[in-house]
């Protein structure tokens, strides 16, 4: 047995001498660089989004380094750099594994071992909720990238998002359901997840609010491999209109198991953030053409200005187009972050925490306007009105 | 209702085809086989294999994909558990957890989490009563049927099953009066990982192939045998159709009448959330473990 431990022992040598290292080598750069951390998904389920997010956030930090006139709302320019402070921007990143636990793990070694000011965050709800508890309890600033969740609001003075949460995405979906198909019973059918009951919440306050009603709702979770159940509680009711969401591989077998039933899909079926299931349910043409028809709405993520200061460089600089709209917000974020310090010439996580809104009103985001509200909260998000049809989203507007 | 009882029964022919090959196995080798359900992931790859990229047509596709199941299980047990007779059934169960693990990323890396389909048609739903019932859904039902008939005669009628029976009372007794043990073992194998094949394609016919097919369905599966008592195959069956009405009823039920009788609710319909789908059935096994802790149909030992 003596001879395994031992080289037990020299594999843990050699990796605390590597850390030990690491440590020193990064401590030696820190006088002259500003580092911002950032934790995003390498791994897991939700790895192409976070790749993704980490390009859009390599990007902005390039720029700033190479020196960029970052367009402001007004139509005027801000010069940032080259670098920050007259320093190098580092951005540090950790992968968060997909995962609550992976992504504590990264925040408390970028919070205290690495001492960032400044967390660039996640687009999970349940990853975004703890480490923003933590970075708000240690005086660190956290700017969620993508994370939409209601409850984010409380987190406190040090938590920014740069999304609209998603009982902004209420309003727009109920308006089209009652405009489209003169709706005022709904049922809505949610995973059972932060991201799923913030939405339900929104949709059904804003249909109770406009005279409508929610008669059923409905929270599956997700990875089943049968919805029957859950699908009757919503079609009993016989609601005029249904709200779904649901995540690639369980819209198409929502999709299946509904028309099984009987639903009437393609006429009463709405979706918020349908891009979530366009490119599963397009490989199937049963599945297609039952969701054909379902109306819904996007996040309105692309235009002229998008293409010219994003897509196109993120396709020269990466060899492939973004994979997800999230890319832009992290570069949004990282660019808010930029020009906080900037404003605050100060790396101090108070300043720059007292400097965002400002930063956030100015600033012309890639994906609309990033105007925080008093809990830190991005005020709005623009949406586009969609129609699933021929495995595809095109335009629409009710009454067309 | 009638809606509720045909998914019910749909439900419950999947998870009894599973659930009896997994108490077989628990019988005889005394270990949950957590890597079961994952047979049923095969069964259903294989015939998309054979089906789709080979072009076979389905029928024969799916006959051959069972048989390829069937085979492999007994190809995992030579291979993981054969080594592992002796050791205690915490070594067995972790085992088998690492082979589901392995069987799973083997699919996720050749087909990827994208799910897949059949290309047969579904043909479109009967209305039966108001009801809805595929033809999918019928021949769920009726291979589950038929299935389940076949096992009961292999078990009572035939020199093979009455000695998988022996082997699974007493296996030592057994191969004393002359059964050999092994060549019981390699049938349990065949059969029960063949039947969780037969439940994996009809799965995938009637609902989608994906990695996770079968370990979504590990805890009603699980469930089913061990409320009819693990290691009794009609306990299984009995456990299978319990968990599929539990389900369904638990979820499909009206609650608010009753609520509105005791003034709780204004509203017209009021039903269990559906968060609560697979604490239903359990609630259920609670009760019947609590009555009778030797499961459905398990016998006093003393």
């Amino acid at each position: 047995m003596k001879k395994p431990r031992f080289g037990i022992n020299r594999y843990s040598l050699l990796a605390t001498v590597g850390l030990a290292l690491a440590c020193v080598s990064s401590g030696a750069f820190a006088q002259d660089t500003i580092k911002i951390g950032q934790f995003t998904s390498l791994t897991g389920p939700s790895a192409v989004v976070g790749q993704d997010m980490q390009r859009g956030v390599k990007l902005a930090a390039d720029r700033i380094n190479d020196g960029y006139d970052v367009p402001m709302q007004d139509g005027s320019t801000v010069h940032l750099g080259p670098g920050l402070l007259g320093k190098k921007v580092q951005v540090i990143v950790e992968d968060a594994e997909s995962r609550p636990k992976g992504a504590m793990d990264a925040v408390r070694k970028l919070v205290n071992v690495d001492n960032v000011p400044v967390v660039l965050g996640e687009y999970s709800s349940g990853l975004t909720l703890p480490t923003g508890q933590f970075t708000n309890k240690n005086h660190i600033v956290q700017i969620s990238i993508g994370a939409n969740s209601p409850k984010l609001r409380d987190v406190g003075p040090y938590f920014f998002d740069m999304i609209g949460l998603n009982n902004l995405e209420g309003p727009p979906m109920v308006n089209l359901a009652m405009k489209a198909e003169n709706a005022k019973t709904f049922a809505t059918i949610v995973p059972n997840n932060p991201y799923g009951v913030g939405l339900e919440e929104g949709l059904c306050d804003t249909a109770e609010n406009n005279g409508g009603k929610c008669v059923a709702r409905v929270r599956y979770d997700n990875n089943q491999t049968d919805y029957r159940a859950q699908l009757r509680q919503i079609s009993r009711p016989k609601p005029d209109a249904v709200f779904f969401f649901a995540y690639g591989s369980d819209a198409t077998l929502l999709l299946r198991q509904a028309s099984e039933l009987g639903m009437d899909v393609s006429g009463k079926w709405f979706g918020p953030e349908m891009s979530n299931w366009v490119s599963e349910v397009s490989k199937n043409e049963n599945i297609s053409k039952i969701a054909d028809g379902v109306r819904g709405i996007v996040l309105s993520v692309g235009g002229d200005f998008y293409d010219k200061e994003y897509a196109q460089p993120f396709e020269k600089a990466f060899g492939e187009k973004p994979a997800s709209s999230f890319g832009a917000f992290g570069y949004d974020a990282m660019m808010v972050a930029a020009l906080a310090i900037h404003d605050a010439n100060s790396t101090d996580p108070e300043k720059i925490k007292d400097a965002i809104p400002a930063a956030a009103e100015k600033y012309k985001g890639l994906t609309g306007t990033k105007a925080v509200d008093k809990d830190g909260m991005q005020k709005n998000a623009d949406f586009d009105v969609k129609v699933y049809r021929d495995g595809a989203l095109h335009d629409y507007s009710p009454g067309s | 209702m009638l809606q509720i009882v045909f998914d019910s029964l749909t439900r419950a022919a999947e998870l009894s085809l599973m659930a009896v090959g997994l108490t077989m196995v628990y019988s005889l080798l005394r270990f949950p086989n957590f890597a079961h359900v994952e047979s049923a992931t095969i069964g259903a790859y294989a015939a998309l294999f054979f089906s789709t990229t080979l072009g076979l047509a389905f029928l024969p596709a799916a006959v051959l994909a069972i048989l390829l199941t069937a085979v492999l299980g007994v190809v995992f047990d030579k291979l993981v558990f054969g080594h592992l007779r002796d050791r205690s059934d915490i070594i067995l169960m972790i085992a088998s957890f690492a082979l589901g693990i392995g069987i799973r990323q083997v699919f996720l890396l050749f087909w990827g989490p994208r799910p897949h389909f059949f290309s047969v048609g579904w043909g479109s739903a009967l209305s039966i009563g108001g009801a809805h019932i595929t033809p999918v859904q019928i021949g769920v039902i009726v291979t589950a049927v038929v299935c389940m008939l076949l096992f009961h005669l292999l078990l009572n009628r035939t020199r093979m099953g009455i000695a998988m029976r022996a082997s699974a009372d007493n296996s030592v007794l057994a191969e004393a009066s002359g059964i050999r043990t092994e060549r019981i073992v390699t049938a349990v194998w065949l059969l029960g990982s063949g039947m969780a094949g037969v439940a994996g394609v009809l799965l995938a016919l009637d609902t989608q192939i994906q990695p996770n097919m079968g370990v979504a369905v590990i805890i009603p599966v699980f469930g089913a045998a061990i409320m009819g008592r693990i290691g009794n195959p009609y306990g299984a069956m009995a456990g299978a159709l319990i968990f599929g009405f539990a389900e369904n009823f638990g979820l499909g039920i009206n609650w608010a009448p009753l609520l509105q009788t005791v003034g709780l609710t204004s509203a017209d319909f009021a039903f269990i959330p559906a968060g609560y789908k697979e604490a239903v059935p359990f609630a259920v096994l609670i009760v019947v473990l609590i009555w009778r802790p030797q499961g459905l149909f398990g016998r006093v030992t003393r």
